[in-house]
């Protein structure tokens, strides 16, 4: 289930990615070509990135791919070391449930704004911000309930080759 | 105070297995409630970053370099390589140089990189009677050069982060990286020399030429980016572009080595990481903003004004306190967590900010492969199968050339400001 999820989120990311390159590429391609530059592409590359961004760190996050220290909970014998890591997985959530709030004000003050180029609602990209840190709290409160009941790490189930953790394959 | 309980949640957090990115959130977080800040404005920071345009560079260079590892390319460069120096003495080792400077920088991740040319370039040198456990001292050393070159994604991290120009960064980058390769290549030829190992093979015109055919037209894609960073024909983001698309459809159309299934697999590939830096970039936006606002800089710069003017003793910490960390962390963390602290006290002793640059990067790139953690290092044990303690003899006159290296640019700004001088107006 976890894998089809993160399989489907990493298609959506592929997809966001053809299409800023298509963006970009046809932006240079207009301006060299045909001397006529598209006033649009750079502000919807830059809107689309943001989500890429946010999305691909949920992606990241899923797969247990962020970046962290070596470890010295990992030599801890098991049952201590399921308890620490639930201890910085619970303040990792509180972390994210103070971005889920400030994300949701500031979506909220920013109701009004309009970008320049597109005139689109400012707030269509600080979504990004709540939605996401709610999704990845979703994801570290599954962890948690995972691990408790004796499951494995976040990544472990990665199809492709990862070298060592947090490192880009 | 407040930048004490910071630095201190920080790193509290980073020893109870918090990834990075969130023991940065965290730390500024607990700075921000304990001097009662709004939150607003540092939130606001993560997501309306000013020049999210150049930001955007990022994957696409990562894409690029992808492709070209998918397409085949790294084979054929080696290739190349062979036929062009295959005649002096120690040329499989000066190959291996040649490609992993060529590959060092193109994903990020100097480890990624040296995972990739290392087990194209270390079983043939075993092969060919070079100790295991120097052709993995080596092309580790070399695969961290890869970082001073101009698809280096780490000098446009650190471009952003220091808010300089990123083309003339890029740039700025060639000379060391070339002297530094250069000096890597006669030290080879002499270890050669001493262990009586000879040429591969004889010189064929013939073969260089084929060689240099089959490489051409994907050695373009980074021409792509350096010509038209140079020209000023794009900013560097469209660079990215071109040279994605140029890659993709020479893997697809003209060696047929890319499909669908590659195209997305490194679509997914690039995603996944632009999202695991970019998610480190926007909490570090988050943590300088709160450095910033304590004026953590200024404290430490008026701190060392009073005791020292002399900026090479300022180059002196400065390095060996990244030789420190960069051990154990990446180069992304390392950039982003200590250049909004280290640039500003830099440039009050008026050193020049794109100077300061490429010190930094050389300092990390020996970091990598510093004994015991070098992250770069433990890559290239793994492939050629030899313990750290194997590789750290035949390593130190390795780690002495990119020390000596060090010195030269410390020394000499002039060298690294060359080109970027040369190119772009001041």
């Amino acid at each position: 289930m976890s894998v089809l999820l993160r399989r489907s989120l990493e298609y959506l990311c592929a997809g966001l990615l053809f299409v800023i390159v298509a963006v970009v590429f046809i932006n240079v391609v207009g301006r060299y070509f045909f001397r006529a530059p598209l006033r649009w592409s750079d502000e919807v590359a830059q809107f689309l990135f943001l989500w890429l961004s946010y999305l691909g760190a949920l992606a990241a996050l899923m797969g247990g791919r962020h970046y962290s220290l070596p470890n010295l909970i990992d030599l801890l014998p098991a049952r201590l070391r399921v308890a620490a890591k639930t201890v910085s997985d619970l303040i990792v959530l509180a972390m994210l449930a103070v971005m889920v709030w400030c994300g949701t004000r500031l979506v909220d003050l920013l109701q009004h704004q309009r970008s320049p180029a597109i005139d689109l609602p400012i707030y269509y990209v600080y979504a990004a911000l709540p939605l996401v840190s709610f999704l990845m709290a979703l994801v570290v409160a599954f962890q948690i309930v995972r691990r408790l009941r004796g499951g494995p790490e976040l990544g472990h189930e990665a199809a492709e080759s990862v070298p060592s953790r947090g490192e880009p394959a | 105070m407040i930048t004490g309980i910071m630095m201190g949640a920080f790193l509290l957090l980073l020893l109870i297995d918090v990834p990075i990115a969130f023991a940065l959130l965290g730390g500024s977080m607990i700075a921000m409630f304990v001097s009662s800040q709004n939150l607003m404005p540092a939130a606001q920071s993560m997501i309306a970053t000013v020049d999210s345009f150049a930001l955007l560079a990022i994957p696409l260079f990562i894409a690029a370099g992808d492709l070209m590892n998918r397409g085949g390319i790294t084979s054929r460069l080696v290739e190349l390589s062979r036929a062009l120096v295959g005649h002096f003495r120690g040329s499989l080792a000066q190959t291996g140089v040649v490609a992993a400077m060529l590959f060092g920088g193109v994903s990020g991740s100097a480890v990624a990189d040296t995972a990739a040319v290392g087990s194209a370039v270390i079983p043939p040198m075993i092969k060919q009677g070079y100790d295991r456990a120097f052709a993995a001292a080596l092309i580790g050393t070399a695969g961290t050069l890869g970082m001073l070159m101009p698809t280096s994604i780490s000098l446009i991290i650190f471009a952003l982060t220091a808010n300089i120009s990123i083309a003339k960064l890029l740039v700025a980058g060639l000379i060391p990286a070339l002297i530094t390769g250069l000096m890597l290549c006669v030290y080879c030829y002499f270890y050669a020399s001493r262990k009586g190992i000879e040429f591969t093979d004889a010189f064929s015109l013939r073969r260089l030429l084929r060689a240099a055919a089959r490489a051409i037209v994907p050695g373009i894609t980074p021409a792509i980016i350096v010509t038209g960073l140079v020209g000023g024909v794009f900013t560097p983001t469209e660079a990215g572009a071109v040279a994605v698309v140029y890659a993709a459809f020479i893997g697809a159309f003209v060696y047929r080595e890319l499909d669908w299934k590659g195209l997305l697999a490194c679509a997914v590939h690039t995603s996944v990481i632009t999202g695991l830096v970019m998610f480190l970039i926007f909490t570090s936006f988050a943590f300088s903003w709160v450095i910033t606002l304590e004026r953590v800089p200024e404290t430490f710069s008026s701190y060392m004004l009073n005791n020292t003017n002399s900026p090479l003793f300022v180059f002196l910490l400065m390095n060996l306190f990244l030789l420190a960390i960069g051990t154990f962390l990446d180069p992304t963390p390392t950039i982003l967590i200590t250049v909004p602290i280290f640039l500003p006290i830099a440039m009050q002793y008026g050193i020049d900010p794109t100077h300061f640059a490429i010190v930094f990067t050389i300092n990390m790139a020996i970091a990598q492969v510093s004994p015991p953690a070098g992250t770069v290092l433990f890559t290239a044990c793994g492939i050629a199968r030899v313990s750290m303690s194997q590789v750290t003899p035949p390593l130190l006159p390795l780690m002495g050339v990119l020390l000596l290296s060090l010195v030269i640019f410390v020394f000499m700004p002039s060298l690294v400001l060359l080109l970027p001088n040369l190119f772009f107006a001041k």
